[in-house]
């Protein structure tokens, strides 16, 4: 029963009432939903706990091994444990003040915006390959209006800055809210089979 | 209070939920004619492959949150491996599961813990095969990257949600000549992806979604779908009336 039948009844109550509660948003059917929301996200704190364990586990193990990446195993350690540690020691700092503040303004930041620009380079040398295979027409579309949309910036270059908006405008617009509008579906659907309790991604069955 | 937004949101899951009831029922013993999604079919023989050679499989299930709006896309992208993980249990050549979000990590790892269980063989899981890699995105994918690069990983699968920064993990793939395959559903990650993989080996958008039915064929997967497919239809006529309710002078909304 405690393995089987209640995380299924949960599931179903749970989902029926947070759906209730964002479908008629009033008193207590909307305070109820947000209790329950509310609920699910410290349950993903405790979540974050677990997963910053198997971190440290993961690369301990790596660094025992002695492989080629256990110099990046080594960093990716200390810094968590530095991380926490220095975390728990500014506790009753303000958030602006404190050095874990300073640490993710001057150093985590910078370095993920350095990561993301990256990919720009990877993105371009993904579409270098892609001409290489002329078989595909869909991939020399793609790097073809990429290009032109690239062009199009330039001042100066009017009549393709206008084709380049009109593309980003209508077709791409068109094109992305056609995705979007289908994965919610695909995403209600997905929810649907759960709350139904048809498919239990949280049980054995 | 309750606004028209409230209405059409509702009438929607309610259209989806009667659709998927009556889907379920008349195709719960036989299943009729239905359209195909080439990436998740090969996945399993990569498990196959792994086993032969002794190649590793990487799995990258992205940063959706299981308490966020790509819940579902997570839960998606994990429908969509079940075949993999059965099989990977099966042969004990389970996969590097990374992911970018600590609730995903815990969903991922009882996922392939159960896949051991329902073989009664639970004791031979190893979690540290499902690995919690980065908080951030593009630390997450380029933390995962490195791993590509680790002696013996032969098949690269990208499944849920991810940003552009996907594409540091399919480079770092073709780079060394990996199988590769993927399935997301933003226009910034596909946008990525697309130049990198081929039709087969990419599932776009609510195609990510087909996965469960693909793999197992099970009807419940299957109504799911086709009542994904009836609420398209739905969708496009509503916006088909409202144009030409607008044309015509009528102001809607």
């Amino acid at each position: 029963m405690f393995k089987r039948i209640l995380p299924t009844a949960l599931a179903i109550g749970i989902g029926i009432l947070v759906l209730i509660g964002i479908f008629i948003p009033v008193s207590p059917l909307r305070d109820v939903s947000l209790w329950l929301i509310q609920w699910a996200l410290i349950v993903g704190i405790f979540a974050l706990f677990l997963a910053f364990l198997n971190l440290i586990r993961v690369h301990l193990a790596r660094v025992g091994r002695k492989g080629k990446n256990q110099i990046t195993s080594i960093l990716i350690v200390a810094s968590a444990v530095a991380s926490i540690a220095i975390i728990i020691l500014q506790y009753s700092q303000t958030r602006e003040s404190s050095f874990s503040s300073q640490l993710l303004h001057n150093f985590l930041v910078p370095g993920e915006s350095a990561l993301l620009g990256l990919t720009a380079i990877t993105l371009t040398l993904a579409g270098m390959r892609a001409l290489q295979t002329p078989q595909r027409i869909g991939p020399l579309v793609f790097i073809g209006i990429a290009t032109l949309i690239l062009i199009g910036t330039v001042p100066y270059l009017s009549p393709l800055g206008s084709i380049a908006a009109w593309i980003q405008a209508i077709p791409a617009t068109g094109g992305m809210r056609g995705i979007l509008i289908g994965v919610a579906l695909g995403t209600t659907l997905t929810g649907l089979r759960i709350i139904f309790g048809t498919t239990r991604p949280h049980s054995d069955d | 209070m309750i606004t028209i937004s409230h209405l059409i949101g509702f009438s929607i899951v309610l259209i989806g939920a009667v659709a998927l009831a009556l889907y379920g029922i008349r195709y719960r013993d036989r299943l009729p004619e239905a359209r195909q999604f080439p990436v998740f079919r090969p996945l399993g023989h990569e498990v196959g492959k792994a086993a032969e050679e002794g190649a590793l499989i990487h799995i990258a299930l992205g940063n959706g949150a299981v308490t966020g709006e790509n819940a579902m896309v997570s839960v998606a992208a994990l429908e969509g491996l079940t075949a993999l993980c059965d099989l990977s249990a099966a042969y004990d050549t389970p996969p590097i599961i990374t992911t970018g979000d600590p609730t995903l990590y815990i969903l991922a790892d009882d996922w392939m813990r159960r896949a051991y269980a329902r073989l009664g063989n639970a004791q031979r899981y190893r979690p540290t095969l499902v690995q919690f890699t980065a908080a951030t995105p593009a630390a997450y994918a380029a933390i995962a990257a490195t791993y590509l690069y680790e002696k013996g990983v032969g098949s690269n699968i990208m499944l849920g949600a991810f940003g552009q920064e996907v594409s540091l993990l399919s480079e770092a793939a073709n780079r060394r000549g990996t199988f590769c395959a993927g399935g997301t559903t933003s226009p910034e990650s596909l946008g990525a992806l697309y130049p990198a993989l081929n039709s087969s080996q990419l599932a776009i958008g609510e195609e990510l979604f087909a996965g469960g039915a693909e793999v197992s064929d099970h009807p419940t997967y299957w109504a799911g779908l086709w009542s994904q497919d009836l609420l398209r239809w739905i969708v496009i006529g509503g916006m088909i009336i409202i144009a030409l309710l607008q044309v015509l002078g009528i102001k809607v909304g």
